[in-house]
């Protein structure tokens, strides 16, 4: 499988007045073609500044990329100059978001949206725009795509607008989706819906995605290979049944344990990570997760094994000191 | 509804009929007139066991949190009655409900707005009890000490304000506020939503061992379907403010009978690779619709697969199929 994006030690910073945040802080891997990638973490984890840093859609200021490459396609996205970032952006690589209606133009309606989508990107006449944006809007399961070419966002219910995103995105049949939480604020069986849609263009296109959520029961049905993101590193990669099957970071562990099954085997106490993920406005000397966990020794809280994440087997990559079995 | 099962004789502590939340919609800037109405809760039945933790589940709009409200009170309910220890709630006036009102308490969903940013946790936890006479000013300090005690924060941090609180904790000094007043029986709309997944298992853990060790009584309303497997003794499946489905844990999710149950438990997805590849997902189609205009007949008409001509005139009620088992379908 060919590499499509290569990721080398990512470290996102910002900085306010206030106070400095260290979101990323050495993030490294690759994105093969055809691949899936679940990126797994809690809220502050960095997982989201990590992937719309790729595209550099965060502010900057505050915002900044203290170092780290993104190669695609044989460029740097985080250092080619803005011009050809925006060819790529939308086209190449598309994004969907987790909140739709802060993605879209609210005075604008969603036909004139694609449109201008299709003629930036593609280069149509209005006319043949029109026709694909309906046939777009036909793909993503959108009933009456001609007359909902004519509304505006607002007329949409959460799950149609995530639908219309998703369309925006595939104007330009990307060879990446970047999706951030895009189903998070969806009722579970519109979720469904979404997801599975997803997955059918990803089987017709043959679409690479990074998919960022919270939901290990979502990156259980999607992904190929997972990523947890703690303490804004990456502290275990494997393929996802490996990870599901066999996580050796105590907090991959801890997380998995936690969780109420839907099915069956109704145990009294739920297993609980205790303390809370840490605030990033400081490198910790040990190890990020050190302080939560019970599995820690002397060295855990003097270096920090994120630095030296190890392969254990097969693409299994755990940053902790401990060798779990 | 109210009949018991053969082997244990369990007491119920609520019970609530025909109750229906409408509100309406009004046009006109001078002259308001009522248009039509969005029937949040359209007609439900249920009652709860004591000390059983009783689970309202539901995609968002289905009423369940309007329900809760309802219950205790917090809003007026437009029709039906909600029977608490023999008194009809909504029968009450307000002068008689306030005795009451220390014995049914509710826990927010939002640990961020639910807590008065301007008030130090010593306060928003004894104000309460001080405004009901329970305790008097100076013996403030030890009754929230206790308090902060059984929901596992530090005592040492009552002079705090909200904002310097992590989520988590936030929503276990909203716990403590609704325990001040040694309730019998509280609505938690959602309380564990808003917080990280590795804090979730914490809260659940904590609300679990209160009611163990107080003998309280929840509704617990979440769209959650494996939080409230793992905490529910009963359960009810409610859409377009019905419910279309009520039974016993087990028996619920053993055995799902309505079509919307089993489309809905089909989409959650489990956090097991292997399963989530084998799994026959029941996809359909569409959303739902609008409480403004429910469609006529059964409300799920307009998505069910297994929909006839009968479906989209007549309105399925409440039946029972097994002791303690009960569906709202014209199919079964």
């Amino acid at each position: 499988m060919p590499v499509l994006l290569k990721v080398k030690n990512l470290k996102v910073h910002f900085e306010t007045y206030e106070e400095y945040i260290y979101a990323v802080n050495g993030i490294s891997y690759t994105l093969n073609s055809g691949e899936t990638i679940g990126i797994v973490g809690e809220s502050g984890c960095g997982k989201t500044v990590s992937i719309m840093s790729l595209l550099r859609l965060i502010d900057m200021p505050p915002g900044k990329i203290v170092s780290g490459t993104a190669i695609f396609e044989g460029k740097d996205l985080l250092s080619i100059p803005q011009k050809e970032l925006q060819k790529i952006r939308g086209n190449k690589i598309g994004v969907i978001f987790q909140d739709p209606m802060t993605a879209f133009n609210q005075v604008m309606t969603i036909g004139d949206q694609l449109i201008e989508g299709l003629i930036e990107h593609k280069g149509m006449s209005k006319k043949k725009a029109l026709e694909e944006a309906k046939r777009l809007l036909d793909i993503v399961g959108i009933a009456n795509p001609r007359e909902r070419l004519r509304d505006y966002p607002f007329q949409f219910s959460g799950g149609m607008r995530q639908r219309v995103m998703i369309a925006i995105g595939l104007i330009c049949q990307p060879k990446i989706i970047i999706a951030d939480e895009p189903t998070t604020a969806l009722d579970v069986t519109i979720q469904a819906q979404i997801i599975d849609l997803i997955k059918q263009i990803r089987e017709e296109f043959g679409t690479s995605i990074i998919w960022v959520t919270h939901d290990l029961g979502v990156v259980a049905g999607i992904a190929d290979k997972v990523m947890v993101i703690y303490g804004g590193y990456i502290i275990e990669e494997a393929p996802v049944d490996m990870l599901y099957n066999n996580p050796k970071h105590p907090y991959t562990r801890g997380l998995l344990a936690s969780l109420p099954k839907i099915e069956g085997n109704d145990r009294k106490r739920l297993d609980y990570i205790s303390g809370q993920p840490p605030y990033l406005n400081k490198l910790p000397k040990g190890c990020p997760f050190e302080p939560r966990c019970s599995y820690r020794i002397e060295k855990c809280a003097q270096e920090n094994p994120m630095l030296t994440i190890r392969n254990i087997e097969g693409n299994h990559r755990v940053a902790c000191w401990l060798g779990l079995e | 509804m109210n009949e018991q099962p053969k082997e244990t004789k369990k007491e119920t502590i609520l019970s609530v009929k025909g109750l229906k939340v409408y509100f309406p919609i009004k046009k006109g800037i001078i002259f308001q007139r009522q248009v039509g109405s969005v029937k949040a809760v359209d007609g439900i039945d249920f009652s709860i066991n004591k000390k059983e933790t009783f689970g309202l589940v539901g995609e968002s709009g289905c009423g369940k949190t309007t329900t809760g409200r309802a219950v205790l009170r917090l809003i007026d309910a437009t029709e039906g009655t909600i029977m608490y220890k023999e008194k009809n709630l909504t029968t009450l006036s307000k002068k008689e409900l306030r005795p009451l009102r220390k014995e049914l308490q509710m826990i927010f969903q939002d640990p961020y707005s639910s807590l008065n940013p301007r008030q130090p946790v010593l306060d928003i936890i004894s104000d309460p009890l001080i405004d009901h006479g329970i305790i008097r000013k100076k013996e403030k300090q030890e009754r929230v000490e206790y308090l902060m005690g059984l929901v596992g924060l530090d005592p040492r941090f009552m002079n705090r304000y909200p904002n310097e609180f992590s989520g988590g904790q936030r929503q276990r000094i909203g716990i403590a506020r609704s325990l001040a007043m040694s309730p019998k029986f509280i609505v938690c709309d959602e309380p564990i939503a808003a917080l990280d997944v590795s804090i979730q298992a914490q809260i659940i853990n904590l609300l679990q061992d209160l009611q163990e060790k107080l003998d309280l009584t929840y509704l617990f309303i979440a769209h959650d379907l494996s939080v409230i497997r793992h905490i529910s003794d009963s359960i009810a499946v409610m859409y377009l403010g019905e419910i279309v489905e009520l039974g016993r844990k087990e028996d619920l999710f053993e055995n799902p009978m309505h079509s919307y149950t089993q489309i809905l438990l089909s989409s959650v997805p489990i956090p097991n690779p292997a399963k989530e590849r084998e799994r026959k997902r029941i996809i359909y189609q569409g959303e739902v619709p609008s409480p403004v205009d429910k469609p006529p007949g059964c409300a799920f008409s307009t998505r069910c697969p297994l929909v006839t001509e009968k479906c989209r005139r007549e309105e399925p009620k409440l039946r029972k199929i097994t002791e303690d088992h009960w569906v709202a379908c014209l199919k079964l």
